[in-house]
């Protein structure tokens, strides 16, 4: 109790101060209405919510003061004071800041001197006003300490240097001078408690005040109860702290994870030590760890670091522990990350988090790892050096988790080297997971000391709610907190959320509110393999487990492909009677997400799971089944793609002649090619052929060249070569039996060598005709003008011919300049005899004027 | 290309020329009547290699030595016979068939 204060004085504590304001304020309406609203509804909580509290904490504030001096209740009256002139205050935070200790003490001082001797009492009020401004202290900011640092004996009223003319006692202090101090008569002792009392019963004023508000509240909304209350109940619960905060644990021993867990943890913090802060590890000798391990029997089967610590050479030649990094891994909401604070903490770092919230590009990680490992805090006053603790680094992206390992490889020695250039790591790094098999965290599993933390068992656990009960105040049946527990299934932070909520509520909790609860679990991710098997197994204890897995896991297409792949085999089915069954629901599901996508309308996609837990029913059986990861689908379309690519090829290839429609192409043509592509030979060599024979050949051929097919030479595994038709529209015809319709080798390479003679006497053919055209086109661009002149001749007029002008020509320089005339004819005069030759020769490289003749590739066929 | 050119030379009375093979076309410019002067053909004294200047060209050759010697024969048909009269025998011929070197003659008097 004394660790934890009170709510309800928690609550006086910190809003004393517009408490009273509040009071001033409550005939006008004040600056902020919303504000004061909100007080309001904060005190009817209290009230409402925990009645059988109040009265003790009012008993403990009058208990106070009716113990101690009068010069208590003085005090009480002067912070009354004070804050009943809130300008007053303000001005002395104004003044002070936030030096409010200081002020304190010297404000004491004179008062101690004077009094030591004589009041033994004063000790015990200033012990206690300090004890009440450090629990303040602890519980709220700085800037209400001010109320209490005033709170001073007031000396000028109650001590004087003179005889003064109240009674008084005389007393020499320590200087030697005589001092009055002021005795309190019966009545003015009574009149301040009733000072203080009212002061006290503040309360009972502001419940009636609240009444009011109520009351005008409920005029003005008029909307019921219920709903509005969860709303207005709302922001009370954001100032709370959650309870997963305010129960975290505090030291080693409120640690709810099992113990070895925590030993490894704490023990390669340790081993640390050496880089970190420069002094030994002090390694346990052999027989001391074996009196350890008598001592805690229990730990003894489950605790592999036990093990591994005899075998392993725990430091690297650096001084750092052989695994660099600590992958904490386990389901949600057991304690890990409190876990590696709290040891952290423990083991005199200072813990850095780094969250999936945070972001995770390499560079940003880069220099979050940087500054966290090498840097120091400058503002911690404690200067203890970091602990990068990364939370859910399953969720970190691959390139970050490889960044990260290769930081952790990096040696101390080769940082001599390098000269700062890479920084090895000097500092533990805690890894945070929930799933240690994440393809991301590959390369980081071998180099990291593997620490699992299970779930919490529910006797801790539901041990640990117990005390959480009690500390607030809810009286709760211990079998309902095991029930709890149980439901929780070690997740000791829905358990606690769970708690709180139906505290909130402030119904008693009842054993089925804890049934009912559906828990909001955190990163609760099923695989897909999890659902099929969930899907195809009967679920006893709760029927809905399966709908709930199948949601988990997403991937409702995927679930469906594979409840495809394996309802044949599910169960005894001789009737096909659950394959119709299955069948029709899958259909719905199919018409359901294709209508999905269609329109993009996700309105109806929380159907889709209905329609797979349905499926479920109709499977499930109680034997186990095996099921098949499902790849057929994609097989299936991975092979249809492929088909569909030979098609259109095949398609695209063909001459205009013989194209046609790509379904008629697929379903009449393609089925019958092969037979047409495979004649009947006796022999491979054509020459030996008969004339039928050669016939089959040549259309075989034919049809080759129309459809744009060939026969390509291959390299077969075996190293052989082999003929294969490009492209291979067996595959289409017969789907997998190639080797139905299978031609000879020879008789292959037979057909791809008339193939080949059929594409160039085809080219050539192609050749002739376009010459032939184009002479044709010729001549009738001959013949074509004749008819245009059709002028007689004796009509004709004789055009005159143009006369060329040769216009003198004008020689120019390099920049366009013209040259006269007489400069050119000039530098003409200079040449020679050789430039003035009438012959020249042109040379005429590789040319050779042999006798040619045309020989046309169709003499050679 | 292969042009006949001959030169004549003299030996034991039947004088003996050579055939000139040039790798290339000798053109003229202008349609000259009578005999023109298409260059000039000079030996190297040290390895009596063949220089040609035709144009502004300077053509380098070789001396090969035909196979098969050919004689240079004229017809004359004097009363009905028909005589004929060794002109010349070709016994060897010089090929150009590298790439011609021009010869700049008219330079620039500055650059």
């Amino acid at each position: 109790m004394s660790e934890y204060p009170d709510p309800d004085e928690e609550y006086e504590l910190m809003y004393s101060d517009e408490l009273e304001m509040m009071r001033e304020v409550e005939d006008h309406v004040g600056p902020n209405p919303i504000r004061k609203k909100m007080n309001l509804v904060k005190r009817s909580l209290d009230f409402s919510s925990t009645p059988s509290n109040y009265p003790v904490t009012l008993n403990q504030d009058i208990n106070i003061p009716s113990t101690d001096q009068v010069l208590t209740n003085n005090d009480n009256n002067s912070i009354s004071q004070d804050d009943r002139i809130p300008s007053h205050k303000r001005t002395a935070e104004e003044l002070f800041g936030d030096i409010g200790d200081i002020d304190f003490e010297s404000l004491q001082l004179p008062n101690k001197k004077q009094k030591t001797e004589e009041e033994s009492d004063f000790d015990l009020i200033s012990k206690i006003i300090e004890g009440r401004r450090l629990r303040q202290m602890l519980n709220e900011p700085s800037n209400r300490i001010q109320a209490d640092t005033k709170s001073f004996y007031n000396v000028k009223e109650n001590m004087s240097l003179d005889i003064p003319s109240w009674p008084f006692m005389a007393l020499t202090n320590s200087d030697g001078n005589r001092v009055y101090v002021k005795l309190e008569s019966e009545d003015s002792w009574n009149t301040s408690l009733d000072n203080c009392s009212n002061e006290l019963s503040l309360h009972a004023s502001l419940a009636s005040a609240w009444e009011e508000a109520r009351k005008i509240l409920e005029n003005k909304t008029q909307v019921t109860n219920q709903i509005d209350e969860d709303v207005i109940q709302t922001p009370i619960n954001e100032n709370v702290d959650l309870w997963v905060d305010k129960y975290r644990p505090n030291s080693y021993i409120d640690l709810l994870s099992e113990e070895p867990v925590n030993r490894a943890l704490l023990h390669w913090l340790h081993l640390w030590d050496k880089i970190v802060f420069k002094k030994d590890v002090i390694v346990k000798e052999p027989q001391q760890q074996n009196k350890f391990v008598k001592r805690t029997g229990q730990f003894q089967l489950t605790n592999k670091w036990k093990g591994k610590k005899e075998t392993e050479v725990e430091m690297d030649e650096d001084g750092r522990p052989h695994h660099k990094v600590a992958l904490v891994c386990g389901p949600p909401g057991v304690g890990k990350t409190t876990l590696a604070h709290l040891l952290a903490k423990l083991a005199g770092y200072r813990p850095v988090e780094l969250n999936a919230s945070d972001e995770r590009s390499t560079e940003a990680f880069q220099t979050a790892l940087q500054s966290a490992t090498l840097m120091r805090s400058v503002l911690d006053a404690d200067k203890r050096p970091n602990c990068l603790i990364l939370d859910e680094i399953d969720g970190a992206p691959t390139q970050t988790v490889e960044l990260l390992v290769k930081w952790c490889m990096a040696s101390l020695k080769e940082e001599g080297k390098k000269k700062g250039k890479s920084h090895p790591l000097r500092r533990p790094v805690i890894a945070i997971c929930n799933d240690l098999y994440a393809t991301s965290l590959r390369p980081l599993r071998p180099i990291s000391l593997i620490v699992t933390v299970n779930a919490v068992s529910q006797a801790r656990l539901s041990a640990r709610l117990g005390v959480v009960a009690k500390r607030e105040h809810i009286t709760i049946n211990p079998r309902l907190l095991t029930a709890l527990a149980a439901r929780a299934q070690g997740d000791v932070r829905s358990a606690l959320h769970v708690l709180s909520f139906c505290r909130a509520r402030g119904k008693p909790l009842n054993i089925d509110d804890i049934e009912n609860t559906s828990f909001g679990m955190k990163d609760c991710n099923k695989t897909m393999i999890q659902a099929l098997q969930a899907i195809f197994a009967i679920n006893d204890k709760d029927p809905n487990a399966a709908l709930k897995i199948i949601q988990a896991a997403g991937e409702y297409d995927r679930l469906a492909e594979g409840i495809f792949e394996n309802y044949l085999s599910a169960r005894v089915d001789a009737r096909l009677h659950i394959a119709c069954e299955t069948t029709s629901w899958l259909r719905l599901y199919d018409l359901v997400y294709a209508w999905i996508l269609r329109n993009q309308n996700y309105s109806l996609y929380g159907l889709l799971p209905y329609c797979l837990s349905r499926c479920h029913t109709v499977l499930a059986s109680r034997q186990p089944f095996r099921v098949k990861f499902p790849m057929q689908a994609q097989d299936m379309f991975r092979k249809k793609a492929e088909l569909e690519s030979i098609v259109s090829s095949v398609w695209r290839g063909s001459v205009p002649s013989v194209l046609i429609g790509r379904k008629t192409l697929l379903l009449d043509v393609i089925p019958l090619l092969p037979y047409l592509l495979s004649p009947q030979l006796r022999s491979g060599n054509i020459q030996l052929c008969s004339e039928n024979e050669k016939k089959s050949v040549a259309i075989c051929a034919g049809a080759m060249c129309d459809y744009g097919l060939q026969y390509v030479q291959q390299r077969t595994p075996e190293g052989l070569y082999a003929f294969v038709l490009e492209p291979n529209v067996h595959r289409v015809a017969f789907m997998e039996n190639i080797d139905r319709v299978k031609t000879n080798p020879t008789v292959r390479q037979a057909i791809a060598q008339e193939q080949q003679l059929e594409i160039i006497r085809r080219n050539d053919q192609m050749m002739t005709r376009n010459c032939k055209k184009t002479e044709e086109s010729k001549t009738t661009r001959k013949e074509k003008p004749k008819p245009e002149i059709k002028l007689p001749n004796h009509l004709q007029r004789l055009q005159p011919k143009a006369v060329e002008k040769s216009t003198p020509q004008v020689h120019k320089d390099f920049f366009g300049r013209i040259v006269p005339l007489s400069q050119v004819q000039k530098q003409d005069a200079v040449s020679d005899v050789i430039s003035l030759s009438n012959v020249f020769y042109q040379y005429r490289e590789g040319y050779n004027n042999a006798v040619r003749r045309n020989v046309r590739m169709r003499d050679l066929l | 290309m292969v042009v006949f050119f001959s030169k004549s030379e003299t030996e034991s009375g039947v004088p003996e020329w050579a055939i000139v093979e040039v790798q290339g076309l000798i053109q003229i410019k202008k349609d000259q009547s009578g005999p023109t002067v298409v260059g000039d053909l000079h030996f190297f004294n040290r390895n009596k290699h063949p220089v040609l200047i035709l144009g502004h060209h300077v053509l380098n050759g070789k001396e090969m030595k035909l196979e098969q010697p050919m004689a240079v024969i004229e017809k004359n048909e004097n009363n009905g016979k028909v005589e004929y009269a060794v002109k010349a025998i070709v016994k060897k011929k010089l090929l150009f068939k590298s790439r011609p070197k021009p010869i700049i003659s008219n330079v620039a008097d500055r650059i």
